[in-house]
């Protein structure tokens, strides 16, 4: 398609029919959105346009189409009042016309300006620093190359990269993690588009440049510095659903076929993957469970201030060589989109950034992610030692994000809290450094040290599949469930009372229901059932019993 | 050139004027430059940088550009590129607007843009001048101020005589003599009046200062005063209606308009103060208050060169520039000397010795120490916090700030600044060629004005104490717009169940716990600092401090946290995460200059406020030590790297802590629950239990609570009648600043009386209070004074201080093993029930030592074996406490580091001797 090599042609045709100067038309409203989404309106099409990655920006020509899929790290990068249009004269006839650069980096060399440049229209936009999405599996990095197999082959070919990469290593969460970063301008004003979201970009490829930096004081080119950054200017802009999976739906609501299916085989599923899982967590099914509903949870909902359906787990293993964070990092990278696996040694919590901060550039830090992000956090690499006042503060980041869901920007004279929505698992000796939702202490299983059966390849798919759907589903608490709830609370509390033990608290009640809900979806199920509530509150009294020993 | 008819009585000023005029080449139209470019070659880097002009230099208006203008003016010269009459319209804009230097960074940018944008206006607004019919038909239509011209009765331009010849300044509607003329007026005969009829047309009073007119009283006041600037508070002009044309063109075209009324401004000055010597400087307008304020992100390019009113947290300032006015060049070959006037930021360095007989090319050097510097300042502010929408990070936007508004905001002030908005090319990619497809934008500031109106401000006396009285003016002195707060707040205080009402509004969404709250409450309108002189003691606190001890999940953190929110110079901080240097200060290096720095700390930067720290009882022996200084003294001491010093840290302190145990344990005294020295719980003018009681009523509500959030139902509040968090800080803020309790007599012998009880309530053995509880009396007493807004403490504030300090005694001096209170064990931590069973303790501890052969013991195992036979338990506290008198007596011996102290047994023989 001609649109995909040359897309600025297809825009200032748009241009020269839509735009009349006289009018005080709207600067968004001369089709080319409209234009560009009637022309990549299916998937299959959307496919068509190249993505723009690490290998493809050597090949990719200059002012093509491309698409961007990225994580906005920042939305603030200096704002820009750019040319709109100006009066050019073509070289060969020395014709006058307007011509837009809204999607180009400024006036073609061939252009002549005209010679009154005041004649120029001036448009505001604005930069959002955009990175590859952090911490994403091998499988869905396949996934993704399998659908553009013919293209992917052609690059590979064309690989000839041995120049550094184009980044700003700080703008990235994981350290010296390989990543490709771009600059996305975008002249919508959509402010629900925000740090962290996944972005799926269509836009016109620009120049790679120095990222000016808005702190100078003066405002010369010298001023910029560091690497030079390809720009992408952004026709279609749209917010991706943070599940990850590939396979899904961009909207992030499961499909109804999905969830039926998984209703019915639900209870197989979940038996197989909890013997997966056990595999990994020296074959204890309870906590196998557990690591499973960890899983499935999500930030569903944040009703005044509290933070719902968040389920931090602590696994407690006090063997000394635990096998725990190794395996489950591997589980988990074969089951889940986004996956951080780390160890959280005093080196590393006193040397890096787990959070943001910004001054004028902002920095990234470890738990800068998309939401959906699982982290494999390993707690049995702690020594003894001094935590240094950056480790405290990034304890405090991990705590926060397992407390509250937030994490929060440190921005001079000023920190801004932003809502986050990351699983975090802990494998510690003792009682995890975090706060979190549930810990329950390994006891291992009759197979303990035996390497389980790994599930075959379309076992995997199937359990990618089942998390991901039913981390999404829908769920509804029924009010006759509640009634029976809130009457066991009472008199459980009224009976421990009497007989002088420790009373049930409301934290209890809530951490139970939230169980519930977990259990439920687990079973492919999207309503409570008294069933599972005796189920969630059983496996909440052996996580209790397991904590006593 | 002719003098101006106002000047004879100045000769001060029209000589100068003189010289000025004398170094002029002929035409003053001529002084421009016919091409951009040729900065001078001064070494300075920011005077120079071509791209980064400063178009707008209010220090200079007045006796260059717009001085020369009006001597233009008044030889009526009709082909001088000023004063055109309309409608001819040359090519060119005039001098005032612009120079070719100028339209190098307006470009395309600021004029015609926004004639595209609201072509309507612009287009109309030139007419204005020429056919004032039309102008007055389409007013209040698609024009800029059409919604302040609307909602005054008036028509914009009623008073406009077409007859009249018009000279406007070319591309804008700013008609020169008209400017003059309406400012001119404006400033005769604006009042007060004016502008409180408008806000409020029902207002019954008006003062007689008020129906004097405004601006010559305050002019004399700048006379005496010896200032240089008038705060023009835009909102007068609207109220006036024949000014209410220029408050939109100087929104419009403030380059052009504000020379003028800088111009108007000397001369009506000089008119009237001839005898003032204004040292060659000249006054400025500094407008403000323009009616709206545009946030950073909604700037756009039709906001270009227009003056903008923005509000932001200023992020960090450059050191001071020093800016060129005046060039001072000498040739090389001949030592003529010339200068040259810096043209909105530029200097145009002459090619050729003006020496005519010399007329060597390329031979004028630059002499620094002869030419004449203003002051700039390049700053970074980041929009308000507030303002930022989810999920964006902070955007920030560079200032520029000249002459004296340099050094007037500090990092970290919240402002809100009137500013003309400008942009500049930048990024001339050599390599593609893309011209001039970029512009940065900044702010030239005009006026600066400190905001802070969530957060408290802080008492006005702490603010003043250290001598330093706000040197910069912000605001025209009189006060107007707080008019309706006050009456607002007067209106709260009259309320009849104002201090439930006040309390019920701390903390909305925490159930009941509503002592708790009137003694938070109570704790930020905080009692007053007193010093006596004659007494020599340096200051009484007036600070009240509130401890708050309860089981985990009993929303004592949501109490902090609230409080921090409203509180003057809040500081929330965990005691767990925050070490002693955290919380006082700390001496490091500066990166940038490698010098030593102080930086202040939690408690320090809460001077004046309310220091909020959660888990207290997390913190290090070392971080509370600290405290006990910052408690009673309100001083902070460090000592390090060479620097010894004293902080003030005048702060009260809320503070949350947990039972040991996790739960509290009933059976327990307080002091034996919370792991905190008693000598610092003492310092605590209240204390408060908070805890998980069961309860039918209550956990049915409590559970309905939890399930609610479960349901999706919107959670209940526990408020029914409660004051917006805004309204309450502003409350609390004018109580802190306007009142001033004093204790009246029969407050004084309440007091006595009550303090009396309560010494009392011991019931004669114990010691219930001391002068410490009679001083938290007083503290509140006052802070409820305060609350009414009275300057007077009355009965009812002594009982209702007396009743909360007993309500908070109760439960924490109460000693549950006698059920009575004793303060002895919040001082000293054990209570005379201790003392006498010391004694018994000790005997049955040495009988249970000999008994056992064994000459080491663990002391975990002691405890057990001693509890074991012990009716009553013993906690760790007295267990060690016996151990302690032991070992000073040579029993034993104690070694060991807590769980694993070991207690070795001296031989009996050993001790005889």
């Amino acid at each position: 398609m001609s649109v995909i090599e040359n897309p600025l042609a297809t825009i200032q045709d748009l241009f020269a029919k839509n735009w009349k100067q006289d009018q005080t038309t709207d600067k968004n409203e001369f089709g080319v959105t409209e234009h560009f989404q009637n022309l990549f309106d299916t998937r299959e099409k959307l496919l068509q346009i190249p993505v723009l990655d690490a290998q493809s920006i050597s090949t990719l020509p200059l002012n093509s189409l491309v698409r961007f899929r990225c994580m906005i790290q920042d939305t603030e990068l200096s704002q820009e009042v750019a040319l709109f249009a100006t009066t050019v004269i073509s070289p060969p006839d020395g014709e006058e016309k307007l011509v837009c650069h809204r999607y180009s980096d400024g006036p073609h060399e061939d252009h002549h300006l005209h010679t009154n440049p005041s004649e120029g229209i001036m448009d505001l936009r604005n930069a959002y620093y955009c990175v590859s999405v952090p911490g994403e599996s091998q499988w869905v990095k396949e996934y993704e190359r399998s659908k553009v197999a013919s293209l992917d082959a052609a690059l590979n070919g064309l690989k000839l990269d041995s120049s550094e990469p184009h980044v700003i290593p700080e703008r990235y969460p994981f350290s010296g993690a390989d990543h490709f970063a771009a600059v996305v301008k975008t002249h919508s004003s959509d402010v629900s588009i925000g740090v962290t979201d996944m972005v799926e970009v269509i836009g016109v490829l620009g120049a790679s440049d120095k990222l000016a930096s808005g702190d100078s004081f003066d405002f010369h080119d010298d001023s910029a510095s560091g690497p030079r950054i390809p720009t992408v200017h952004a026709i279609l802009m749209r917010k991706i659903e943070d599940h990850g999976h590939p396979g899904l739906g961009l909207n992030g609501r499961p499909e109804e076929a999905d969830l039926q299916c998984f209703s019915a085989e639900a209870a197989t599923i979940r038996k197989d993957l909890i013997k997966y899982i056990a595999s990994a967590v020296r074959g204890d099914e309870l906590a196998a469970e557990l690591v499973l509903l960890h899983f499935l949870a999500r930030i569903y909902s944040r009703p005044s201030g509290a933070v719902l359906g968040k389920f931090s787990l602590n696994l407690r293993d006090s063997s000394a060589n635990s096998p725990v964070y190794p395996n489950l990092a591997q589980v988990m990278r074969n089951l889940l989109p986004k996956v951080h696996a780390m160890a959280l040694s005093l080196q590393i919590l006193n040397d890096n950034f787990f959070f943001p901060r910004g001054d004028e550039h902002l920095a990234s830090g470890m738990l800068q992610v998309t939401r959906g992000t699982a982290f494999l956090l390993d707690e049995t690499a702690l020594e003894e030692g001094t935590l240094v006042d950056k480790g405290l503060k990034n304890l405090k980041a991990v705590s926060d994000v397992s407390l509250y869901q937030t994490l929060s920007y440190v921005f001079p004279y000023n920190n801004l809290d932003f809502q986050t929505d990351i699983s975090l698992l802990f494998v510690s000796n003792g009682n995890s450094l975090v706060p979190v939702d549930c810990a329950v202490t390994l006891s291992p299983g009759p197979l303990a040290d035996e390497p389980g059966s790994e599930p075959t390849e379309e076992q995997l798919v199937l359990f990618r599949k089942y998390i991901s759907v039913l981390r999404l589903a829908e769920y509804t608490f029924p009010e006759s469930m509640a009634k029976e709830i809130e009457m066991e609370f009472m008199e459980q509390r009224k009976a421990a009372a009497v007989a002088g033990t420790s009373l049930i608290t409301p934290n209890d009640l809530a951490f139970n229901i939230s169980l519930a809900r977990l259990v439920a979806l687990s079973y492919g199920e999207q309503t409570l059932t008294r069933q599972r509530w005796e189920h969630a509150v059983s496996l909440a009294k052996q996580i209790k019993g397991r904590g006593k020993q | 050139m002719s003098e101006p008819p106002s000047t004879p009585r100045t000769p001060r000023r029209s000589s100068a004027r003189h010289s000025q005029l004398s170094d002029l080449p002929s035409s003053p139209g001529l002084h421009y430059p016919s091409s951009p470019g040729l900065g001078v070659s001064s070494p300075l880097p920011f005077a120079t940088s071509p791209g980064f002009q400063v178009q707008y230099q209010p220090g200079q208006y007045a006796h260059t550009p717009v001085g020369r203008h009006f001597h233009v003016q008044g030889s009526e010269d009709a082909s001088s590129p000023i004063g055109m009459p309309m409608p001819s319209s040359p090519p060119l804009r005039s001098q005032l607007g612009s120079s070719n230097l100028r339209s190098d960074i307006t470009y395309g940018t600021p004029r015609e843009p926004r004639s595209v944008m609201s072509e309507a206006t612009r287009r109309r607004r030139n007419d204005v001048v020429s056919s004032p019919q039309v102008a007055r038909h389409l007013a209040g239509k698609a024009d800029p101020a059409s919604e302040l011209a609307s909602s005054t009765p008036f028509p914009t331009s009623q008073d406009y005589d077409p007859t009249q010849v018009v000279k406007v300044v070319w591309g804008t509607a700013v008609e020169i003599n008209e400017v003059i003329r309406i400012f001119k007026d404006f400033m005769d005969n604006f009042k007060q009046r004016y502008r409180i009829v408008k806000e409020n047309p029902n207002v019954q009073s008006i003062s007689e200062s008020e129906n004097k007119p405004f601006y010559p009283q305050l002019i004399e006041q700048m006379a005496l005063t010896n200032t240089r600037q008038l705060n023009l508070d835009c909102q007068n002009l609207l109220a006036y209606r024949p000014a209410v044309k220029l408050h939109s063109l100087l929104i419009d075209y403030p380059a052009e308009v504000l020379p003028l009324l800088d111009f108007t401004l000397n001369e009506y000055f000089d008119e009237r103060h001839p005898e003032v010597d204004l040292k060659g400087d000249s006054l400025m307008i500094r407008p403000f208050n323009l009616g709206k304020t545009i946030n950073t992100r909604d700037l756009g390019p039709e906001d270009i060169d227009r003056l903008v009113t923005v509000k932001g947290l200023m992020l960090r300032t450059s050191s001071v520039i020093p800016n060129v006015k005046r060039a001072f060049f000498q040739c090389l070959v001949c030592d003529q000397t010339s200068t040259s006037e810096a043209d909105r930021g530029r200097i145009v360095e002459p090619t050729k010795c003006p020496r005519q007989e010399c007329g060597a090319l390329n031979s004028m050097s630059l002499i620094h120490n002869r030419g004449e510097y203003a002051d700039k300042q390049v700053c970074r502010m980041q929009e308000m916090p507030e303002s930022i929408p989810d999920g964006q990070t902070p955007q920030s936007i560079s200032l520029v700030v000249h002459d004296d508004l340099v050094d007037v905001c500090k990092p970290g002030d919240r402002l809100e600044i009137t500013a003309v908005f400008r942009g500049v090319p930048v990024r001339v990619n050599p390599r593609q060629r893309t011209i001039k497809a970029l512009y940065r934008t900044y702010l030239d500031v005009v006026h600066i004005k400190k905001s802070d109106k969530k957060r408290l401000s802080i008492d006005d006396e702490i603010a003043n104490q250290g001598g330093k009285a706000a040197v910069y003016q912000g605001g025209d002195e009189i006060e107007v717009q707080s008019e309706d707060v006050i009456a607002k707040i007067q209106e709260i205080s009259k309320l009849p169940n104002l201090y439930e009402t006040l309390a019920r509004s701390v903390a909305p969404s925490i159930y009941e716990h509503d002592d708790i709250k009137k003694g938070v409450l109570l704790q930020m309108f905080g009692g007053t600092n007193k010093s006596f002189k004659k007494a020599g003691s340096p200051r009484y606190r007036g600070d009240i401090n509130v401890l708050l001890v309860g089981d985990p999940g009993t929303s004592k953190s949501q109490i902090l946290t609230y409080v921090h929110k409203i509180a003057p110079r809040g500081v929330y901080t965990s005691g767990k995460g925050s070490s002693a240097v955290g919380l006082t200060a700390y001496v490091t290096r500066d990166p940038d200059t490698r010098q030593l720095v102080l930086e202040s700390g939690a408690l320090v930067l809460s001077d004046g406020g309310i220091c909020c720290i959660d888990e207290f009882d997390k913190m290090s022996d070392a971080t509370r030590s600290v405290l006990h200084e910052v408690m009673e003294q309100q001083t902070v001491s460090v000592a390090k790297a060479g620097i010894i010093t004293t902080l003030n840290a005048r702060t009260s302190l809320l503070a949350a802590a947990n039972p040991i145990h996790s739960q509290y344990n009933h059976r327990l005294p307080m002091v034996d629950n919370i792991d905190l020295p008693p000598t610092l719980i003492s310092r605590f003018d209240l204390l408060y239990l908070v805890l998980d009681i069961v309860n039918e009523q209550n956990d049915r509500r409590l559970a309905r609570h939890i399930l609610s959030l479960y349901l999706e139902d919107a959670p209940e509040t526990a408020g029914v009648q409660v004051i917006p968090i805004d309204t309450l800080t502003s409350y609390i803020s004018y109580a802190r600043n306007q009142c001033h309790p004093v204790l009246n007599e029969e407050a004084s012998s309440t007091l006595i009386q009550c303090y009396l009880e309560l010494r009392k309530l011991g019931g004669g053995k114990q010691i219930t209070a001391t002068t410490r509880q009679l001083e938290s009396m007083i503290r509140l007493a006052e802070a409820r004074a305060k609350l009414r807004l009275s300057n007077t403490v009355e009965k009812a504030d002594v009982e209702e201080a007396s009743r909360l300090i007993r309500e908070g005694l109760k439960e924490s001096a109460m000693d549950p093993r006698t059920g009575l209170l004793d303060m002895d064990l919040l001082t000293t931590g054990q209570g005379s029930y201790d003392r006498g069973h010391l004694e018994d303790m000790r005997r049955e501890l040495l009988n249970l030592l000999n008994a056992t052969d064994k000459v080491t013991l663990r002391w975990a195992d002691l405890l057990a074996d001693f509890n074991a036979q012990s009716t009553v338990a013993v906690s760790e506290e007295q267990f060690s406490r016996v151990l302690a008198e032991l070992e000073q007596q040579q029993y034993i011996k104690v070694s060991g580091k807590r769980g694993l102290r070991v207690i070795k047994k001296l031989t009996v023989g050993q001790e005889r001797e």
